[in-house]
């Protein structure tokens, strides 16, 4: 299964899952939520690359290869989410993480060491999506688990901002949120805890063979709603 | 000057008083000053000689294969050099009579060159006021579509002689080993202006390359060639102290092109130009794989005595700007 068919099969899932317990979820208290965390977004690979020379017959000969990696890092988050129904909210995010970019050069014909090459990207991804509450198994539950999907533009800034490479990240995956207080009659309902687990697939952006790729992503944050 | 493998002659080029962007430059002295050698109007006009002849190969055959080499060039998007074929002559190449002519000439005296070109230079402005190229006619020739066993290919070396002919001197991006009783073989080369040819038979040198590119270009910029593309400059030392003649390639790793220079003062000074945005492996390698005298005149010392290294860090490129800021540092061997 390629990495987009499987992302695609775990956002059907997560759909599904999610249409039939909305019926029978419990709502959080407040209609508008805004929090904000630490998250932690995986590495990915963005191929492998060979600095070829042409030979006489046509065909190549390596002068050495390439592999590069954008590194695990982490970041910070901020949301803002909007109650639709008693099972689902929109909601959206920006975050902010500053991975980096490593290139490991290797099989150099002329048998120089290996050497690792790198830079910093300050990365930026926005957008928006959409959660749904699964079903408690009680309805005075502080736990909510919910399963969410999103849609993001990225955008990547290489080392001292010269280069800008913008992309697509989708993501899908699940958590829960803790209910630490909840106020029905104050001005700011709830409080609470939000942890989560994500799939994300990213398009473009610096990909230099082309394809998608796929990293986890984890993230906890605060949140309040009003 | 294209050589047959294993050849020992030489081409040389004189030092740019500055280090030249992205590619070795033809550069003369004119009026008392360093001049980069190149044509001051476009088209260059050009003839071909139908005196001489090579067995296996007719004048139209010659005149439509060295034709197809001139478009090559020609089309080259970023760059504004044109060609324009004036027709036959019975002059020789050579001859200088204010015709940029090719053809061929019987040279068996030159037993390891395949081609070479000559210029005529205006000596107040520094501007290139003719070219011959001459085609050794004592080898094998061929100008058939996939070449011909043991028959050198037409296209391929006036490839290489046309960027002569406009102002380019020799690439080193290519790799070479040595033959037993002397000379080189050519392992391989992304560069049409490597100075060892391939081997006979072959038209695996009739395509032009990024480095290829990005030297036309840099001689004659056009269209978006200032902003499209970018440059790399820095500095090349070795136990502190700046180094000539280190052969610094800048790998594009979004499309796995690869274009070439030199640090070319005593400061150990170097500048790439002509750079697809994005990130690039820098690799410092000595000049090994060719004579030296292909390359930089003979009073020039060149330093080959290091390691081939490559820079710790990515060098970030963006169009229209120069990343000034890379020293590489390399080590004894």
């Amino acid at each position: 299964m390629t990495h987009g068919s499987l992302a695609m099969a775990i956002l059907l899932t997560a759909l599904h899952v999610a249409t039939a317990s909305a019926q029978s979820s419990v709502a959080v208290p407040g209609r508008l939520e805004l929090g904000g965390g630490i998250l932690w977004l995986g590495g990915q690979s963005l191929g492998t690359r060979d600095a070829d020379l042409t030979t006489g017959t046509g065909s190549t000969l390596r002068l050495f290869s390439s592999t590069s990696d954008l590194l695990a890092a982490a970041g910070v988050e901020g949301r803002v989410a909007v109650k639709l129904t008693r099972a689902l909210e929109a909601h959206a995010s920006i975050s902010y993480a500053k991975p980096q970019l490593r290139t490991r050069v290797s099989n150099d014909t002329e048998n120089s060491a290996g050497a690792t090459a790198s830079e910093s990207i300050q990365q930026y991804i926005v957008g928006g999506g959409a959660l749904w509450y699964l079903p408690s198994n009680s309805s005075s539950s502080r736990l909510r688990p919910f399963v969410a999907v999103g849609a993001a533009y990225l955008r990547q800034l290489h080392e001292g901002a010269t280069l800008v490479s913008t992309g697509q990240s989708y993501d899908v995956g699940g958590g829960v949120k803790l209910l630490t207080a909840s106020r029905t009659r104050k001005r700011m309902k709830t409080v609470g805890v939000r942890l989560d687990a994500r799939v994300v697939v990213r398009t473009k952006g610096i990909a230099f063979d082309g394809r998608r790729s796929v990293a986890p992503a984890a993230a906890a944050s605060l949140f309040v709603r009003f | 000057m294209r050589r047959a493998a294993a050849v020992l002659l030489s081409m040389c080029v004189a030092w740019p008083a500055q280090p030249a962007f992205a590619y070795l430059k033809l550069s003369t002295r004119a009026n008392g000053r360093q001049v980069t050698l190149k044509w001051a109007q476009t088209p260059v006009r050009y003839v071909v000689s139908s005196r001489d002849a090579a067995a296996g190969v007719t004048v139209d055959e010659f005149q439509a294969a060295v034709g197809r080499a001139f478009a090559q060039w020609q089309a080259v998007p970023t760059s504004s050099i044109a060609y324009q074929f004036g027709g036959l002559t019975a002059a020789l190449p050579g001859q200088d009579d204010g015709l940029s002519t090719l053809g061929f000439r019987n040279r068996a005296d030159m037993d390891r060159v395949l081609a070479s070109t000559s210029f005529l230079v205006d000596v107040v402005t520094g501007s290139l006021v003719e070219s011959d190229i001459v085609f050794n006619s004592s080898f094998d020739w061929s100008t058939a579509p996939a070449g011909q066993l043991g028959r050198f290919d037409v296209e391929s070396i006036a490839l290489h002689e046309i960027g002569h002919l406009s102002g380019l001197g020799h690439s080193a991006l290519g790799e070479t080993e040595l033959r037993e009783g002397g000379g080189r073989r050519v392992l391989g080369a992304e560069t049409v202006m490597f100075p060892i040819a391939f081997g006979s038979g072959t038209v695996a040198g009739r395509t032009l390359k990024a480095d290829d590119i990005a030297g036309i270009s840099d001689l004659y910029p056009d269209g978006g060639f200032s902003t499209s593309t970018g440059s790399v400059s820095g500095t090349v030392t070795k136990d502190g102290q700046p180094i000539f003649g280190a052969h610094i390639v800048a790998f594009d790793l979004a499309h796995g092109s690869m274009v070439a220079g030199f640090s070319l003062n005593a400061q150990g000074q170097f500048s790439i130009n002509g750079l697809s945005p994005g990130p690039h492996v820098i690799r410092v390698e000595p000049l090994d794989d060719a004579e030296v005298d292909s390359f930089f005149d003979t009073s020039l010392t060149v330093d080959l005595d290091f390691k081939v290294a490559f820079l710790d860090r990515l060098v970030i490129v963006a169009g229209g700007g120069d990343r000034g800021d890379v020293a590489a540092t390399v080590s004894r061997k």
